[in-house]
């Protein structure tokens, strides 16, 4: 054996901690080499320096397994680890009881807007213009009170401005005194046939009044006696139809005629 | 790799991801000991050491899912984290100031008898096993990183060349390689410490008692 060979082996050899004067022990490469070591000085040497090493090494390895990092840095780890999954099970739980939440806070809503839609009057406040009635829905009517006074030839007209229905939908309340707006719609009467007109001595609509258009069907001497002459194209056998604004009370505050045309 | 409690590291990676604390403790448990003791010998500094620890397992905190077990043992994974950690301290340019063995031998508990657990053996035999381990560890930190890395791994850690390759990411024949260099660097070192040490013992105090003595 060369010495460049037993240089590869060296290590094998001195890890089974070789006994060069008991070849027996050990097989037959390391018997070579345990052979040549015997032989050779210099390899010999090299053996012991490795047998030296090795048990230097081993030495070390067994002092330093009883080093440990400090217990703090595991009482670290875990506080870190709880710090990290705490946060996750909250958005865990928050996934799953968000809709929950969400779902619980609507029915509450609905609850609420019918018990709100209970105590409030079914007449929502008149809006603040009051112009003529265009084609409509009759839906926004029904929502109305038949004023008792009009008993009669009363229907239901469904003839109800955009601005009157949204103010019955919305439920908001007058932003300008009724009796304003009811003098402003008779002024305006002159020049638009379509307008309401202001009945004499019937007062306007306070602000928190509310008020409903109803079609009914009125006889000419029966307009006359409120002071208020019915156009001629609005006018068959001596009945005119009309859209009247009644008030909470019943009593009619402005009327508009339905011309025949319409 | 399973290990005391029956249950692989694999399977406590998975607890872990769903929040097991015990099983992240049942890890660190397995694993700190060998982490710490790496970084140590790598970088001399058990500050540094105990930071590349913490940070090793705050990444499997951080990532469980990191870890695939078709790519090698846990072991590689985890040692190969912690290499990458002390190299980048080392590569950092911090300077680190290694404590002496006899701190360390204290730091260990191993205040009522020997850290090699020789009770026995005489104070001169200890003195010099103490000496010798010293002598070693400083031979070890002088070694270059590249070196002293398999060093750790196969000598101090007793792990096989297969394990160790995975861990350095190279071929076994690179391992075997460095090893035998390493070691042949690390024998002249220590050859070169005990020559050293020799003449001082004999000089030294040693010598002016002997002078002392005799007439």
């Amino acid at each position: 054996m060369k010495c460049s060979e037993f240089e590869t082996m060296i290590r094998d050899l001195s890890r089974r901690e070789v006994n060069l004067n008991n070849g027996a022990r050990i097989g037959l490469v390391s018997a070579g080499g345990a052979a040549h070591a015997r032989m050779c000085r210099p390899c010999a040497a090299r053996l012991a320096e490795e047998q030296h090493l090795n048990s230097a090494l081993s030495a070390l390895s067994q002092s330093d397994l009883h080093l440990n990092p400090p217990a703090q840095a595991e009482l670290n780890l875990r506080a870190a680890f709880r710090q990290k999954y705490s946060v996750r099970r909250t958005w865990r739980t928050a996934f799953w009881l968000g809709p929950l939440y969400v779902g619980g806070v609507a029915v509450l809503a609905v609850f609420f807007m019918i018990n709100h839609a209970w105590h409030t009057p079914a007449t929502p406040p008149v809006s603040a213009r009051i112009s003529a009635p265009s084609s409509g829905s009759a839906s926004a009517l029904s929502a109305g009170p038949v004023s008792e006074p009009l008993a009669g030839n009363v229907q239901p007209s469904g003839n109800l401005t955009p601005a009157i229905r949204d103010a019955s939908t919305s439920g908001i309340a007058n932003s300008a005194p009724a009796a304003d707006q009811s003098s402003a719609s008779a002024q305006s009467a002159d020049s638009a046939d379509d307008s309401f007109i202001l009945l004499p001595y019937a007062g306007g609509l306070s602000p928190e009044e509310t008020a409903s258009v109803v079609r009914v069907t009125l006889s000419v001497p029966a307009l006359a006696s409120w002071g208020v002459s019915a156009p001629a194209d609005a006018v068959s056998d001596d009945v005119a139809t009309a859209d009247l604004v009644v008030g909470e009370d019943g009593t009619p505050r402005a009327v508009h005629f339905v011309r025949n045309a319409d | 790799m399973s290990r005391s409690t029956g249950i692989t590291d694999d399977a406590l990676l998975r607890k872990v991801s769903n929040g097991d604390e015990d099983a992240f403790a049942e890890l660190y448990r397995r694993w700190s000991g060998n982490v710490y003791r790496f970084a140590l010998h790598m970088c001399g500094a058990p500050p540094v050491a105990e930071d590349v620890m913490q940070e090793v397992f705050m990444q499997v905190l951080r990532t469980p899912a990191q870890y695939d077990v078709s790519r090698g043992p846990f072991s590689a994974f985890i040692i190969g984290m912690a290499r990458n950690m002390t190299l980048k301290a080392l590569r950092s340019g911090s300077r680190f100031t290694a404590l002496p063995d006899s701190d360390h031998d204290f730091q260990a508990g191993s205040s009522a008898q020997p850290a090699w657990g020789v009770a026995a053996e005489g104070i001169e035999q200890q003195i010099a096993r103490r000496a010798l381990i010293s002598d070693v560890r400083q031979a070890i930190l002088a070694l270059p990183p590249n070196y002293r890395e398999v060093i750790v791994l196969c000598e101090l850690q007793e792990m096989n060349y297969d394990e160790a390759a995975k861990i350095l990411d190279c071929p076994i024949g690179t391992v075997r390689s460095r090893l035998h260099r390493a070691r042949q660097v690390l024998a002249g070192r220590i050859r070169g410490h005990a020559t050293a040490k020799r003449p001082v013992a004999v000089t030294g105090a040693a010598q002016t008692e002997i002078e002392e003595v005799q007439p």
